[in-house]
């Protein structure tokens, strides 16, 4: 499962938000996108999830996006945005089982077969317990754990995710990402938008740096993010060291000199 | 699983348990009082029976199960539990055109269609001014209904004010404060076949409408045209409200605050909020109407009695519920 991203473009009537966005995501990639505020990440991926009407082309496996309908598009790419605190307070096994809308008929409801497949994704992300819980009444760590368990119900290949480890604690920013890293390895092909250049460091196969609309850098972690393309990115000195840790090594970054 | 589903059940089978008690308890309550033997006898019971009271209390179950349907509906469309059937200008519009009707003595069908259309006609406006805007749908949606609502209403009192004031002014004022009255066979026809259109799909994309009430960018995500969705929950939510205030009158109450009371009872997912709202919609009206018919010889309007018997009520709810969940 693949995305290709050819010469996209996306303007308002007064400004370019994007220009000339060019990449392939293939599968198993895990994919960091950094950019300041306002380079254009948000508007990248609703252009990828068919959203938006952009310049160029966008498209999964050879098939141009736009030719999908919502349904299909659904079965290829699923989007896991921020998890806020919902206005319904629907319960995680209903809010995971949303995730099978995009198969079912028009008047057709989850069925028990759903509703095991959503226990067995819950139970392999470790929350299980919480299926009759309220979504408002867990974590945020828990609650984005939920959005990834609805995700994964859509059986899509390629999963989108804006800022998901946004407003988590440490402890939880590290168990998703690791959540992520996992699907990643299982052949899903990923791309997460981040502010901390550590997450991307640590976790990512890949970075695509994005600044004013346009791609930066696109590469490894290493050769994208050098202290370089960070102080100038941010506008603020970074720095960057090698650490030694019990499994070899791991580049960190952090401002000042 | 834990006990939450069979909970759910069993409070579902009392609703309707109550509902069922209170729609026989409605047949033999009135001024004119009947008693069973009666209804096997014969005779003017059996009159009185078929064409004042059933009607009428079928048009309250219908009107009750309507203006639920659409609060939960609208509710679930904008995201917004504090939304009520009139958000999008239906039940003003309605208003206008029955203050219109009576102002020129439509004759009591012409007022009923001038109410239905006119209620249809102020969504339709709200919804095509939203459609042109360029602001966000949701929010241009809102922001017309609230327009072409006052528009409407600022057009009634002017009607008022310009009513003979020996009887068209008590007529519009007695009809916008709603009642069951006045209701015939016609009046039950006329509101069952647009209330039974409309909740109809409703019923069956209920599962559909939990995807509404999550972000734009995730709905579209997880598969479904939200646009055409959102269309067709507006066109059905607005035939039956309107439907059902062409008959009534304005009655408050019903379509805002029931569907909170079944979300504290039933929970959040629209598979089991829909059912719900209808039947715990058709009790409340019921009951109210029961209590308008028995107590009063004057007969109190719905629209005044709705928060009379609601408010205690729903405190004693609001109470309760908070206790509910914090175990």
């Amino acid at each position: 499962m693949s995305i290709e991203l050819d010469h996209v473009s996306f303007s308002y009537p007064r400004r370019t938000v994007l220009d000339d966005v060019s990449f392939t995501a293939g599968k198993g990639e895990l994919i960091a996108l950094l950019g300041p505020n306002g380079a254009g990440k948000s508007t990248l991926f609703r252009c990828m999830l068919g959203f938006l009407r952009c310049g160029g082309s966008i498209s999964i496996d050879g098939r141009g996006i736009r030719s999908f309908t919502r349904a299909e598009a659904a079965r290829e790419l699923a989007y896991i945005p921020q998890a806020v605190s919902p206005v319904f307070n629907y319960t995680v096994l209903d809010t995971v089982l949303m995730g099978v809308t995009g198969r079912l008929s028009l008047a057709e409801m989850p069925g028990e077969e759903h509703r095991r497949t959503a226990m067995d994704i819950l139970d392999s992300l470790g929350i299980a317990g919480l299926a009759d819980r309220g979504c408002g009444q867990i974590s945020g760590g828990e609650r984005q754990l939920t959005l990834l368990a609805r995700a994964l119900i859509q059986n899509a290949g390629i999963l989108i995710m804006d800022e998901p480890t946004a407003n988590l604690d440490y402890g939880n920013q590290h168990r998703v990402m690791e959540r992520i890293s996992a699907l990643s390895a299982r052949g899903y092909t990923v791309i997460f938008s981040t502010h901390d250049p550590n997450q991307a460091l640590m976790h990512a196969s890949r970075v695509l740096v994005l600044s004013d609309g346009r791609i930066m850098t696109d590469g490894s972690p290493a050769s994208s993010l050098t202290e370089e393309t960070l102080s100038s990115l941010y506008g603020i000195p970074v720095s960057r060291r090698r650490v030694d840790t019990e499994n070899g090594g791991t580049l960190i970054c952090f401002p000042g000199k | 699983m834990t006990g939450e589903k069979p909970k759910i059940g069993a409070r579902f089978a009392v609703l309707c348990a109550g509902f069922i008690i209170i729609l026989t308890a409605s047949v033999f309550l009135g001024r004119y009082s009947v008693s069973v033997r009666e209804l096997i006898d014969g005779g003017t019971s059996v009159t009185v029976l078929f064409n004042i009271r059933l009607p009428r209390i079928l048009a309250c179950v219908i009107v009750g199960a309507a203006l639920s349907l659409a609060g939960v509906s609208y509710q679930g469309m904008f995201r917004n539990p504090m939304v009520s059937p009139d958000i999008l200008g239906a039940s003003s519009g309605a208003g206008f055109g029955a203050a219109l009707g009576i102002l020129l003595s439509f004759g009591y069908l012409g007022i009923s269609v001038s109410a239905f259309l006119f209620g249809l006609g102020s969504v339709l406006l709200a919804w095509c001014i939203s459609r042109v805007s360029r602001l966000d749908q949701t929010l241009s949606m809102v922001l017309s209904g609230i327009v072409v609502s006052s528009l409407f209403s600022a057009s009634t009192s002017f009607i008022k004010l310009i009513a003979d004031t020996e009887n068209t002014l008590p007529a519009i004022t007695y009809w916008l404060m709603g009642s069951m009255s006045s209701i015939k066979w016609r009046d039950t026809l006329f509101v069952c076949i647009p209330v039974i259109v409309g909740a109809v799909p409703l019923f069956l994309l209920r599962w559909r409408i939990n995807i509404l009430t999550v972000s734009e960018d995730e709905a579209k995500s997880l598969g479904v045209n939200t646009s055409a969705l959102r269309t067709v929950v507006i066109a059905c939510a607005t035939l039956i409200t309107a439907a059902s205030v062409a008959v009534s009158g304005m009655i408050g109450w019903v379509g805002l605050v029931i569907p909170h009371f079944c979300r504290l009872m039933f929970g959040y997912d629209y598979r089991r909020l829909i059912p719900a709202s209808a039947v715990m919609g058709a009790a409340f009206l019921l009951a109210v109407d029961d209590i308008a018919r028995v107590i009063t010889t004057s007969e109190l309007p719905l629209g005044i009695l709705t928060s009379f018997v609601g408010a205690p009520v729903f405190v004693w709810l609001i109470l309760k519920g908070g206790a509910a969940r914090e175990h």
